[in-house]
């Protein structure tokens, strides 16, 4: 591939990622999630393991791209940052479940440092809050999700959206505070249960 | 999400009206004073960014639970799974699964070439580009922005509506024939990819052999698609055609 087509290639990527164009993001996804899986299976883990590490490193890599915390030079180093963090993630997971073992055996804490309690607390209370709104926006219907999902993922304005649904502006407004209403009562209603 | 602050959909739309406000002229100030008499302003402000940022977030993770299901099947086996022996049994079992593994070796080798070799070349085609504001092949270009954004169904309902109107098509045919493969059916697509001949003077004689190739390769036709490569000679079918096992 000349250098022209390897620049348009990563233009083509970044501005997927920066903008939420979902088929270079899909097929950048596919072409990852191998090597990750190969990773994983290799150092004893399970299809189910290797599938959510390499989705939660994903999804990082992807936020971080989309909120300019990470810039890449290149698509390697794109590729390279999602395989390390993967790999830290599987890592991660065998030492927690190590330590954990290692704790029921002797009966103290002594292997975890005060750095590592803290930031095993900060993980899984973020994780916790992402997986209660997701499992929330999962259970919106599906006129609520279209819609949410036109305006803040595809960045669609509230008129194209109404044009699409063959409604008022107006009414699109209404209808998608209507959904963030029920989408809030949804997250809350899951964090309370 | 955890104690929910009351905003007003007056309210609500005013923040994301200020948050989204790129300029910095007397309408970004008059935005700024409008929001800053709300009461409580900062902490509404917030919390809408950050009932904002969640959304958006799950949003990308139900978007990468849809993008695995994309996997190739022969790279998300459940036959994959690490496997877990007790002590007793175990020779028992190695045995055995060494016999059956024997026979299925000669059974799946080519199978597994066929997948391996079809998902390191399969890319969806890019696609043509979109042509805002005509109304000629307006349903055709809706289907472009569908296949674009990777809603292969969408695409496909669209542009087979008129297919049936004019099914010798071969922009048509071509881009259903590679829909379907982008959705992993090989069998449909070749329903639209063949036979070559209808694409033989138009802008896809060299891509329609390529995708034909590629879906009989999913078959694990590697003969067929080995012809077809060489009697259309191009750069990206003479490469697949050189990945293809003697």
């Amino acid at each position: 591939m000349g250098n022209t087509a390897q620049i348009q290639e990563q233009f083509t990527l970044l501005d997927a990622f920066l903008n939420n164009k979902e088929a270079p993001i899909r097929e950048f996804y596919v072409a990852e999630y191998p090597k990750t899986k190969h990773y994983v299976l290799t150092h004893g883990g399970t299809i189910d393991n290797a599938n959510d590490v390499f989705q939660e490193a994903f999804f990082s890599c992807w936020k971080r791209l989309s909120t300019g915390k990470f810039s890449p030079n290149t698509k390697s180093e794109i590729e390279a940052y999602l395989f390390t963090t993967a790999k830290n993630k599987w890592i991660d997971h065998t030492r927690m479940v190590a330590k954990k073992k290692t704790i029921s055996m002797e009966g103290k804490t002594n292997y975890i440092t005060a750095d590592d309690t803290e930031e095993i607390n900060y993980h899984t209370e973020k994780e916790q809050q992402l997986t209660i709104t997701l499992a929330a926006f999962e259970n919106l219907g599906e006129a609520c999700k279209e819609l949410l999902t036109q305006f803040y993922f595809y960045k669609m304005s509230l008129r194209d959206i109404a044009e699409k649904l063959t409604i008022e502006e107006a009414s699109a407004k209404n209808k998608k505070y209507r959904c963030i209403q029920k989408l809030k009562e949804l997250a809350f209603h899951k964090i309370n249960t | 999400m955890n104690s929910p602050i009351q905003i007003t959909q007056e309210e609500w739309d005013l923040i994301e009206t200020y948050l989204d406000h790129k300029g910095t002229g007397n309408e970004a100030q008059e935005l700024k004073q409008k929001v800053s008499e709300l009461t409580d302003s900062a902490k509404k402000i917030k919390y809408v960014q950050k009932v904002r940022e969640e959304m958006e977030d799950s949003i990308r993770q139900s978007k990468i639970k849809e993008f695995h299901k994309h996997i190739p099947m022969a790279d998300d086996s459940k036959t994959a799974r690490r496997m877990r022996f007790k002590p007793h049994g175990m020779w028992y079992a190695m045995a055995a699964v060494l016999v059956l593994l024997f026979g299925l070796f000669w059974m799946l080798k080519e199978d597994n070439t066929s997948e391996k070799i079809f998902a390191a070349h399969f890319k969806p085609d890019i696609g043509l580009p979109l042509k805002m504001g005509t109304n000629n092949d307006y349903g055709f270009y809706e289907g472009m922005v569908d296949y674009k954004q990777g809603n292969y169904k969408e695409a496909i309902a669209k542009w087979q509506l008129l297919l049936n109107e004019n099914p010798e098509n071969d922009t048509l045919n071509y881009f259903l024939g590679v829909t379907y493969l982008a959705e992993g059916n090989s069998e449909k697509s070749l329903e639209y990819l063949e036979p070559n001949q209808k694409f033989t003077n138009g802008i896809f004689n060299e891509e329609a052999p390529y995708y034909t190739a590629l879906a009989k390769i999913k078959e694990g036709k590697l003969e067929e698609a080995k012809k077809l490569l060489a009697e259309n000679p191009s750069e990206k079918n003479t490469t697949l055609l050189e990945s293809l096992p003697e």
